[in-house]
């Protein structure tokens, strides 16, 4: 079991209580896990386990102000900024339905803060979430 | 004495950024004006800082109603706007690095901003290069306004990226350009809280270890990161673990109070930074008693920003106490060395 916060801003990366399970797959509510807002094109989420197993995240999209965007656009989005109060919905679906009950979710966001060039900041957070 | 409206002494002002109270806005626990009625209220001013990328939405965009309504709060709770805090993107695409021209048209519109909202300075960022902010210098001038990079942790005013922007100051000889001395880069040590919450985060103890002999390196945090992941890399470490424990570099680093006298009549704002206080009042790894004295006897009197950075490990507790006992630090300190009442 990683530990909970590595996540230096929140207590939160994955806000459990506006995440859900939905029949087509997982959509985590994330907290910026910076100080300022960030520009999407500086965040991207790595690694997503779903009870001990790797979950792709190959069709995963970002939401962002009604906006949803592939992990492959995301590098482009420099003048789309995650404002710090805001969350942003990852949307990952699954192969099929996850069963009803709880599930365990950890997931590792990078974040290359834009003013410290070559930083990699390396951030992971856990929630547990019901599925109905 | 009521805080908010008395200069700590002859000499500079006090007052709060509203980094000090990242928890607080990132749990979204108050909105942007409650929290400056709060700093108000709870007489943490006069001077006020704000990060241009943390607390206004859709910056360096800046309304005319944003901007009066901004004027309007400062007039009503008695604050003045001392600095706004903008960001050298220059990395903002993964893997290129902007080019000068584009690195002005990015600064350009935050210095709008800051003209905008009624700011007399600026804090720049050393990640563009000092030509970017020589080529501003007509857009300054046009509005007054002074700038300056942070001198921040690990650097000190002779390291060598301060050294260039010294050097290229001294031609441009402008009044309008400074340096933002922050005083993370004064640390005698790494907080006792600092490093106890490592170990409570069950980060492993020769990741812990590694981390503070390379700490004590005398090099900048590039060189730090690089350093320490080197020395990881046989412990086949997490790499979360390694980013958790690399904030260490960029947050402090040894140096003294004298040092800052190499810059004095070139200092335009500073960041008060401070993590925890001992069980007298004084901040546990930053030696305020000498550095403070610095200031003043060098004349600096521009605004002293308390800026607490605690929140990066601290849970449960109140910054805004965390900010009035700094003030209050810093009171005394400037009412013994002035020979006055505090």
């Amino acid at each position: 079991m990683a530990r909970f916060f590595k996540n230096a801003f929140s207590d939160y990366l994955i806000t459990p209580e506006d995440s859900r399970v939905t029949p087509q797959g997982l959509v985590l509510d994330l907290r910026l896990p910076w100080y300022r807002s960030l520009p999407l094109s500086v965040v991207m989420p790595t690694e997503l386990v779903v009870d001990g197993q790797p979950l792709s995240l190959a069709g995963a999209t970002v939401e962002y102000e009604g906006r949803h965007f592939t992990l492959a656009e995301l590098p482009e989005q420099v003048s789309t900024f995650w404002f710090i109060q805001d969350s942003v919905l990852l949307h990952v679906p699954t192969p099929q339905p996850l069963a009803a009950g709880p599930h365990h979710v950890l997931l590792t966001l990078n974040l290359y803060p834009p003013y410290i060039p070559m930083l990699t900041h390396v951030t992971r957070g856990d929630a547990a979430l019901q599925a109905a | 004495m009521t805080a908010s409206a008395t200069p700590a002494a002859k000499g500079f002002q006090l007052g709060s950024t509203l980094y000090s109270f990242t928890n607080e806005w990132h749990e979204r626990r108050y909105g942007f004006e409650d929290l400056i009625a709060e700093v108000a209220r709870r007489k943490l001013g006069p001077g006020l800082e704000i990060i241009g990328f943390s607390s206004i939405r859709g910056f360096p965009q800046v309304s005319d109603d944003f901007a009066a309504r901004f004027k309007d709060l400062m007039a009503e709770h008695g604050l003045t706007p001392s600095c706004l805090s903008i960001n050298a993107d220059m990395a903002i695409r993964r893997g290129t690095m902007m080019s000068v021209d584009e690195a002005v048209a990015y600064h350009a519109p935050q210095i709008e901003a800051a003209a905008k909202m009624g700011f007399p300075a600026i804090r720049c960022q050393f990640a563009a290069p000092v030509e970017v902010i020589i080529r501003l210098l007509p857009l300054l001038e046009k509005h007054g306004i002074k700038i300056g990079p942070e001198v921040h942790a690990p650097l000190n005013p002779s390291s060598p990226p301060v050294m260039a922007w010294r050097e290229a100051y001294a031609k441009a000889n402008s009044p309008l350009l400074g340096f933002v001395p922050d005083f993370g880069c004064c640390a005698s040590t790494l907080p006792a809280t600092y490093i106890a919450n490592l170990r409570r985060q069950e980060l492993p103890e020769d990741l812990i270890q590694l981390a503070l002999e390379v700490w004590q390196l005398p090099r900048d945090a590039g060189w730090k990161r690089q350093e320490f992941a080197r020395r990881v890399e046989p412990l086949k470490a997490d790499p979360a673990d390694v980013s958790a424990l690399s904030v260490m570099f960029n947050i402090l680093s040894p140096g003294t109070a004298e040092m800052w006298k190499d810059i004095m009549p070139q200092v335009i704002h500073v960041h008060g930074k401070f993590y925890d206080f001992d069980a007298e009042g004084n901040e546990a790894s930053i030696d305020y008693a000498s550095i403070l004295p610095v200031f003043h006897d060098g004349g600096f009197t521009g605004f002293m920003s308390s800026e607490w950075e605690g929140h990066l490990y601290m849970r449960g507790v109140d910054a805004f106490d965390m900010v009035a006992q700094h003030q209050a630090l810093a009171r005394r300190i400037i009412a013994r060395h002035t020979g006055q009442a505090a």
